[in-house]
C-alpha cells in the first residue's frame, strides 16, 4: 500500500509538472558487606515465574546447535514484566546442553539501550551441573555473609512457549551494575576468568595477548588499547617479587587479607573447582579499579561446592603462585586458617545455613520435581539435597578437627 | 574520521590556495610560460588543440552534529552526543584525451560503516560516440539518482536514507552508457559485486538505469540491479555475519538491523525530477528484495525480506542561480550575497518480510521479520559564498514506526537532530 503510494506521489509529481555509592578510596577499595536491595528478579525469597516466547523453530535451532553462540530474539517475561526482542543464546562451559539449555540474555541485542533494572543482560542457568539445584545460591549466601561481594541469584520457572522447561536460576551478571552497586565504582576494566588450560597465575611473558583476551576476557574497556596493561604487571609482580616483601608489595595490588578469605570461603565451601581448584584456578571475575591499578576477585560459577564433609583445610593452596606466596607468610597463613575457621563457625553450619537451605528447599522442591528436563531423577534429587545436608553438618567438626 | 590535523591542514590549504588561485591564476600562467595551445589553470591543465585535460578535484568537509531529542549513553562511548568529525578528505584527478577519459580518487579518511574505506572511482572511459560509451573499472553502479551524484553535490548533509539503504555503492566492472538523442539517456553493466568495500557484498551483479527527457524540464528514470549473494557458512570458528539490509535512519541511528540472507538480491527503483530554473521538484522510489534460502534457524528456507522507501525533494536557489549539480554563485561574496539555497525533504523507509506469520522477531534469523520503519522531514540551508566554499545546515525531524527500536527505547515520538557542515572544494 505504502509503495503503490510512492508511486502514485511520484506519478502525481510528474503530472503536475511543474543512584551513587562512594567510590574507593586510594587507601582501601572497599566492597558493600551484603547484598543491597536491588532488582527484584535476584529476590531469593520468591520462586520467579520466567517465560520466553519465540519461534519454535528458533528455540529448536537453539537446542539443537547448543555448542553455538548464536542469538535468537524473543520477548521475555519475569514476574509479569515483559521485555521485548531481547537476544537469547545457548552459555556455558560444562553445563552447556541441548535439553535444557543454560541461556544467556542480552536485552540490548536488537533493541539498543533496552536494559532491565539497570542490567543489559542476565544469565539464566540451567543447574545441570548440581543435582541439589542449591549449591550456587548457599555458595554465594556464604561469600556474602563472609564480606565477598558475590552475585545474587534466584530461583525462577521457566516456560518457553507456554511449555514449562524446568527449573532455572537468574543469576546477576558481574557487570557495571553490579560494579558500581558492591565496589562502588565501575569505571575500571573487568575480565571474565574462561577456563582454557590448568593455569597457576605464573609468568606468561610481557606480551599482553598471553594473558588478554584469554584466559582474561575483557568485560568492560574492551576498546582500551591498554586494558591488558595494569593485568601484566600484576602478574609479573606476584611472580617476580621476592617471598620477603611479597605480602607488602601485594598490598598495593590486592586487599590480601580479603583475597586471602575469599580462598578460605571456597575451600571451606569444600569447592573444587575455584581459584584453588583441581584444574587451575577458576570460576572468577577479576576487576582492576579504574586508575588505581589495584585489583578485587569477584566468584562465580560455584555449583562446584559442597564437595565432601571432610575438607583440607590447606587443600591446594600451593596451586596457584598467588595463594603458594601469600600462605608462606606465617601470619597471612594464620590469617587464612582463621578465615576458615569463623566461615564454619559462623555460617556454614547446621545454626546458619541449614535452615537457609530448609528454606529455598521448599521454594524450589516441586518445582525441581516436576522439571523433567533436568538430568537427574527425582530421587537423585532428593538424595543430593540430603547430601548437601550432610556436608554442612559436618564442616564445622572438620575444621575444628585439623586446627 | 576523528579530528585530524592533515585534515585541517589540507582545509585550509585548498581555501587559501582556492581563493589565491581566482586572483592569481593569469599570473601563474605567464610564469609557467606554456607551450602553444596549452592552458594552465589553477587546478587543471588542458590542450584544446590535442583535445587533451587533466584536472585536479578533491573537497573536505568538516561537520557537526547535534542530538538535543536523543539519549546520550555515555558508556556506550558517547552515542548521540555532539560531535565534531571530519567527514571526508576526497582528493583525486580526473581528465580526457581525445576519446578517452578516466578518473581516480580517494577518501583516505570517511566513516567505514556507511561508506567503505579509501578506493572510490578508478575508471578509464572510452567515448565511441555520444550514444555509445564504454566505461570499465571502479565506479558507482547506476541505480538511484541521488547515489550517483556526488557527495560534495547533494541537497542535504546526507543522502536519503532510502539511497543508503538500498541502493548499492561502487564495485569493479563494464558499463556501456551515452545519450540517444536529446531524450534518452542510459547506462547498463556487469560488475563484480554491489559494494567492494561492503561487508554485505552481493557475487556478480547487473545493473542498468534509463533516463527519459520527455521535456527539458522533466527527467524520468527507472533503475535495476540484481546480483546473489552468498551467505557465509554457519559452524567456522566466527559466527557469521549477516548480509542483509541495514536500516539507518538519516541522523545515524541504526533502527533496523540485517537478517542472514542467500540467494537473490533485486533492487529496483523509480525517479522523477522537475527543473525550472532556480527551482526543482525530485522524487525517487526504491524497493530491494533479498531471498533467504536456507537461513531459518534449522536451515529452512525464510520469506524474502523486503525493504521500501522514497523521498521527495524540493529546492530552491533564493538568489536566482539555475539549479544545476554544481552550483556557481553569479555573484560571490565580496560581490554580492553569494548562492543560497533552501530545500525541504519528506522520507519513508521500511523493512518487512513477504509473510505476517508467528512470532514477529528482531533476530537475524526470524520466520517472520519484525517490521521497522523510519520516516523524516528534513529542512536545509545551503550557502556558496563562492565557488569553493559551501555552508549547510540541516534539521532532521525523525519518527520511527517501532518505538522498541527508536533511539530511546519505548518513545514513541520525534527525534530532532541539527547538522552543519563547512565544505571547501576546488571549484
Amino acid at each position: 500500500m505504502r509503495r503503490l503510494a510512492a508511486l502514485a506521489g511520484l506519478a502525481l509529481l510528474t503530472a503536475c509538472a511543474r543512584g551513587t555509592p562512594t567510590a574507593p578510596t586510594e587507601a582501601e577499595p572497599t566492597p558493600v558487606p551484603s547484598a543491597p536491595p536491588g532488582a527484584p528478579i535476584f529476590d531469593a525469597l520468591v520462586l520467579h515465574e520466567a517465560s520466553l516466547e519465540l519461534d519454535r523453530s528458533a528455540w529448536k535451532a537453539l537446542r539443537d546447535h547448543y555448542l553455538s553462540n548464536q542469538y535468537y530474539a524473543a520477548d521475555l517475561t519475569v514476574d509479569g514484566v515483559v521485555v521485548r526482542q531481547v537476544g537469547i543464546r545457548s552459555r556455558g562451559e560444562g553445563s552447556r546442553n541441548e535439553e535444557k539449555p543454560g541461556l544467556k540474555v542480552e536485552f540490548d541485542k536488537y533493541v539498543p539501550g533496552q536494559e532491565l533494572y539497570g542490567y543489559k543482560s542476565l544469565v539464566v542457568d540451567n543447574l545441570l551441573q548440581d543435582a541439589s539445584m542449591l549449591r550456587e545460591r548457599l555458595a554465594f549466601l556464604v561469600f556474602e555473609a563472609m564480606g565477598i561481594a558475590a552475585p545474587r541469584n534466584a530461583h525462577a520457572r521457566l516456560t518457553v512457549n507456554g511449555e514449562y522447561w524446568g527449573l532455572y536460576a537468574l543469576v546477576e551478571p558481574v557487570s557495571k551494575p553490579f560494579l558500581e552497586a558492591r565496589l562502588g565504582e565501575k569505571s575500571g576494566s573487568l575480565f571474565d576468568y574462561e577456563w582454557r588450560f590448568p593455569y597457576d597465575l605464573s609468568w606468561l611473558g610481557p606480551e599482553p595477548s598471553a594473558y588478554v583476551p584469554l584466559p582474561f576476557q575483557p568485560e568492560t574497556n574492551e576498546s582500551k588499547p591498554d586494558i591488558a596493561t595494569g593485568l601484566v604487571s600484576f602478574v609479573q609482580a606476584i611472580n617476580e617479587t621476592p617471598d620477603a616483601s611479597f605480602v607488602s608489595a601485594m598490598g598495593e595490588r590486592i586487599d590480601v587479607d580479603r583475597f586471602l578469605t575469599y580462598v578460605a570461603v571456597e575451600n571451606a565451601l569444600a569447592e573444587a573447582d575455584g581459584i584453588v581448584g583441581d584444574f587451575g584456578i577458576n570460576n572468577f571475575y577479576l576487576y582492576e579499579y579504574g586508575a588505581k591499578n589495584r585489583f578485587v576477585f569477584v566468584p562465580w560459577d560455584k555449583d562446584n561446592t559442597f564437595r565432601a564433609g571432610a575438607w583440607p583445610l590447606y587443600r591446594n593452596l600451593d596451586t596457584n603462585v598467588l595463594t603458594r606466596k601469600l600462605v608462606a607468610d606465617p601470619a597471612k597463613r594464620q590469617l587464612y586458617a582463621d578465615a576458615v575457621s569463623r566461615t564454619v563457625d559462623s555460617f556454614l553450619n547446621p545454626r546458619w545455613l541449614t535452615p537457609q537451605l530448609e528454606i529455598a528447599y521448599q521454594q524450589i522442591r516441586s518445582a525441581a520435581l516436576a522439571d523433567v528436563y533436568k538430568p537427574w531423577t527425582n530421587d537423585q534429587f532428593e538424595a543430593s539435597v540430603g547430601g548437601l545436608r550432610g556436608v554442612i553438618d559436618a564442616r564445622e567438626h572438620d575444621v575444628g578437627a585439623q586446627r | 574520521m576523528r579530528a585530524g590535523s592533515p585534515a585541517l591542514v589540507l582545509l585550509i590549504l585548498l581555501a587559501v590556495t582556492a581563493a589565491g588561485q581566482e586572483k592569481k591564476a593569469s599570473v601563474q600562467q605567464k610564469r609557467n610560460e606554456p607551450p602553444p595551445g596549452w592552458q594552465v589553470k589553477p587546478f587543471s591543465i588542458e590542450n584544446p588543440s590535442s583535445d587533451f585535460r587533466l584536472a585536479l578535484q578533491g573537497y573536505v568537509q568538516a561537520d557537526f552534529r547535534s542530538f538535543p531529542d536523543w539519549p546520550s549513553d555515555e558508556e556506550d562511548g558517547g552515542r548521540h552526543a555532539d560531535e565534531f568529525e571530519w567527514r571526508r578528505i576526497r582528493i583525486g584527478i580526473d581528465g580526457r584525451w581525445k576519446r578517452l577519459t578516466f578518473q581516480v580518487d580517494v577518501n583516505p579518511a570517511s566513516r567505514e560503516i556507511r561508506e567503505g574505506k579509501e578506493l572510490r572511482d578508478a575508471w578509464l572511459g572510452l567515448r565511441l560516440a555520444k550514444a555509445l560509451q564504454v566505461r570499465g573499472g571502479h565506479m558507482k553502479l547506476p541505480v538511484s539518482p541521488e547515489r550517483l551524484t556526488s557527495n560534495a553535490k547533494t541537497d542535504f548533509l546526507e543522502r536519503a536514507a532510502v539511497v543508503e539503504a538500498l541502493a548499492p555503492t561502487r564495485d569493479w566492472g563494464v558499463m556501456l552508457h551515452g545519450e540517444i538523442g536529446r531524450f534518452l539517456e542510459y547506462q547498463a553493466g556487469v560488475f563484480e559485486g554491489d559494494g567492494s568495500q561492503s561487508p554485505d557484498r552481493a557475487g556478480t551483479t547487473a545493473a542498468a538505469r534509463l533516463v527519459l527527457r520527455p521535456a527539458r524540464w522533466l527527467d524520468l528514470g527507472g533503475s535495476y540491479a540484481q546480483g546473489e549473494v552468498r551467505a557465509e557458512p554457519v559452524g567456522g570458528e566466527l559466527d557469521p555475519t549477516p548480509k542483509g539490509f541495514s536500516g539507518w535512519s538519516e541522523s545515524g541511528f541504526r533502527f533496523y538491523q540485517p537478517v542472514f540472507v542467500d540467494g537473490r538480491r533485486l533492487r529496483w527503483g523509480a525517479d522523477a525530477r522537475i527543473q525550472a530554473g532556480p527551482a526543482a521538484v525530485w522524487g525517487e522510489f526504491l524497493e530491494g528484495r533479498e531471498q533467504r534460502r536456507s537461513q531459518g534457524p534449522t536451515l529452512e528456507d525464510l520469506p524474502e525480506l523486503r525493504g521500501d522507501g522514497w523521498s521527495l525533494t524540493a529546492t530552491w536557489l533564493v538568489t536566482g542561480e539555475k539549479k544545476t549539480r554544481t552550483i556557481r554563485p553569479d555573484r560571490s561574496l565580496f560581490g554580492g550575497p553569494g548562492a543560497v539555497e533552501v530545500a525541504v525533504r519528506y522520507q519513508e523507509l521500511w523493512f518487512d518480510d513477504v509473510v505476517d506469520d508467528g512470532f514477529e522477531s528482531a533476530g537475524s534469523r526470524a520466520a517472520n521479520v519484525r517490521p521497522a520503519g523510519f520516516r523524516a522531514f528534513t529542512g536545509g540551508l545551503s550557502w556558496w559564498p563562492s565557488s569553493f566554499l559551501r555552508l549547510m545546515g540541516n534539521v532532521l525531524v525523525e519518527r520511527f514506526d517501532d518505538a522498541l527500536r527508536a533511539p530511546e527505547p519505548g518513545k514513541d515520538g520525534t527525534y530532532v537532530s541539527l547538522l552543519g557542515r563547512v565544505q571547501v572544494h576546488l571549484p
